[in-house]
């Protein structure tokens, strides 16, 4: 970000800032009122006026969340799911991307195009011939019906073929006089170079798997192979009216997604361009 | 490895066809399963009367279609729903980021880092703890905008319950969302613009707003295009912000918030109509077809 070192305000800046501080502070207030929520006695939580600061702050919703909802489950779950499709994803993107940048074989092209192809046409159009087909090999409610759609991703592999297109042919052909083999290559040379575009890509794939909702509310339907989204959508429905509870439950949803973006801000924000699809 | 037409076989290299063919089938492969496959089958079914209950099913041509598009209350309203949600989202939320990233790059603003962190936070929180905290601030008894309201000495509003509103109060729901992103995307825009222009420009005694229309409004032109599509095409795609703000009201009369993606899911998993529901989803696909075909012409005269 540029710093400004000269900061002389005149009354119009002043206003501005003012002004984009305060809808600032709007766009963050939901969360602010949901962990203020949470952490209210249920007999404060409907107080009128609502109240921004608890009176007595109590962690009994959070308790509460606990024992009627499997949400530790519910974070396995979503994590186990996060990391084998980042981990995919990123590898599979990877070698292909290395392949269609660097090799020369016959049907690269049209094979190449029908990848790209496949990038514009939304999940939700081919969602449901999906789902019969995992009801055909028997993977509905299972987890291997929800993670199998999730181990290759066109747009990873077009982002990491523009990432190796930048990688110098020298350094490939050098390895290759030395006698390495294709793929000592790719994972020894092609690899380490393109580290960056592979961060940016797993934080991409991390986002995007986190908060899916549409793929699990289709294929799982019993309790125990929810993940944190679909967990959360029926825990609010089932108590919709106990407002400290279900916003403890989202306020434990985000703990971890905050602690990331926090890590990763930088990343997250510069890398927006590469989601253009999504 | 010399690039050669398809016709000389003979200059390809061997070592390199074998690893390429080695590590690239298993993983197309997976592609062709998983996405090929699956699209193909939605065109294929969509000309067919094929429930997801029963075995038997025929090819009906193009009644599906026809059907759809003629007599279809639901694929209407609908259709009508998801027009107006892309519509006013892609308006609302591409007018906002711009006027606040101009803010934001004409002043003197101070950590404009954090500001645009503090916007991008809702883009990053995903949809349905975002959501559940909505719906408790839309609560029609105690919801917090309602408290808003009391001071202008406006009775409680059924923000997500009345027909009158449900479908706006979604709408803000969806721009709060999205609108950091869109932040982004304009900034890094905005950024790319040469400051030797602005400068030029100050010297010759243009004001802000003339730097603004007759300078960076033309050059971010290009940006300005693909955000009104990628914000058009999300709009028209749009299924999780709606399904869970709504949900366990989608399907009361009058369908007053239902989506494309919605009808969708409904007709394959609650009326098992798979046939009908591949028509809808190639008819949604025909539409992002459309817009894209539009957006790629328009970003070639752009340049």
């Amino acid at each position: 970000m540029m710093t400004k070192t000269k900061l002389r305000f005149n009354l119009t800046d002043l206003i501005y800032n003012i002004l984009l501080y305060l809808l600032a502070a709007a766009m963050i207030f939901p969360f602010i009122w949901m962990v203020s929520t949470s952490l209210k006695l249920p007999q404060h939580i409907l107080l009128w006026p609502p109240q921004v600061f608890p009176k007595v702050f109590t962690l009994a919703n959070y308790q509460e969340v606990f024992q009627k909802a499997d949400m530790m489950r519910y974070f396995y779950n979503t994590l186990r799911f996060t990391l084998v499709s980042t981990i995919c994803i990123v590898f599979t993107s990877s070698l292909m991307g290395y392949i269609f940048s660097k090799y020369w074989f016959p049907f690269k092209k049209p094979m190449f195009l029908i990848i790209i192809s496949t990038m514009m046409i939304p999940f939700q159009c081919y969602m449901v011939p999906l789902y019969m087909m995992m009801a055909r090999i028997h993977t509905v409610d299972t987890y291997l019906g929800l993670q199998l759609p999730y181990l290759v991703q066109a747009l990873g592999i077009f982002f990491m073929r523009q990432n190796f297109e930048s990688l110098p042919d020298e350094y490939l052909e050098a390895a290759r006089i030395e006698g390495a083999s294709e793929w000592r290559i790719f994972f020894s040379i092609a690899v380490p170079n393109c580290r960056s575009a592979l961060g940016g890509l797993s934080i991409f794939v991390v986002s995007i798997i986190w908060g899916n909702l549409i793929w699990p509310l289709i294929i799982t339907s019993s309790d125990k192979n929810f993940v944190l989204e679909l967990g959360l959508t029926n825990f609010q429905q089932l108590y919709t009216v106990d407002y400290g509870l279900f916003t403890a439950a989202a306020t434990m949803a985000i703990i971890p997604v905050i602690i990331f973006f926090i890590i990763f801000r930088r990343q997250i924000m510069e890398g927006i361009t590469l989601s253009g699809t999504k | 490895m010399k690039k050669v037409g398809v016709f000389s076989v003979k200059s390809y290299n061997k070592d390199h066809v074998k690893f390429a063919y080695t590590a690239l089938l298993p993983i197309f492969g997976l592609f062709f399963i998983f996405r090929i496959w699956p699209i193909l089958e939605s065109f294929r079914l969509s000309f067919t009367n094929h429930s997801i209950v029963s075995t038997k099913y025929s090819y009906i041509g193009f009644q599906n279609y026809i059907n759809m598009l003629s007599n279809d209350q639901d694929f209407r309203i609908s259709l009508i729903n998801t027009l107006l949600f892309a519509t006013l989202i892609t308006i609302a939320v591409i007018f906002l980021a711009l006027a606040i990233t101009l803010v934001m790059d004409r002043r003197k603003i101070i950590n404009i880092g954090l500001l645009q962190s503090l916007f991008f936070l809702p883009v990053v929180i995903s949809v349905v703890p975002s959501a559940i905290i909505w719906k408790w601030m839309y609560d029609p008894q105690y919801g917090i905008f309602n408290y808003v309201l009391s001071f202008f000495g406006i009775g409680s509003v059924g923000w997500l319950v009345d027909k009158r509103y449900s479908m706006y109060s979604i709408i803000l729901f969806v721009v709060w969302k999205w609108l950091g992103y869109f932040i982004v995307i304009f900034w890094v825009g905005l950024k790319g613009i040469p400051g030797l222009y602005i400068e030029a420009a100050k010297i010759d005694g243009a004001d802000d707003w003339q730097i603004i229309r007759s300078i960076i409004l033309p050059l971010l032109k290009p940006i300005m295009f693909f955000s009104l599509f990628l914000a058009t095409i999300r709009g028209f795609t749009i299924f999780s912000e709606v399904y869970v703000m709504t949900v366990g009201s989608q399907g009361a009369p009058g369908n007053i918030v239902k989506v494309l993606t919605y009808d969708i899911y409904e007709r394959a998993f609650l009326y098992y109509k798979t046939g009908q529901a591949n028509t809808e989803g190639v008819i949604l696909f025909l539409i992002v077809l459309g817009l894209t075909i539009i957006q790629g012409k328009m970003l070639g005269k752009g340049e």
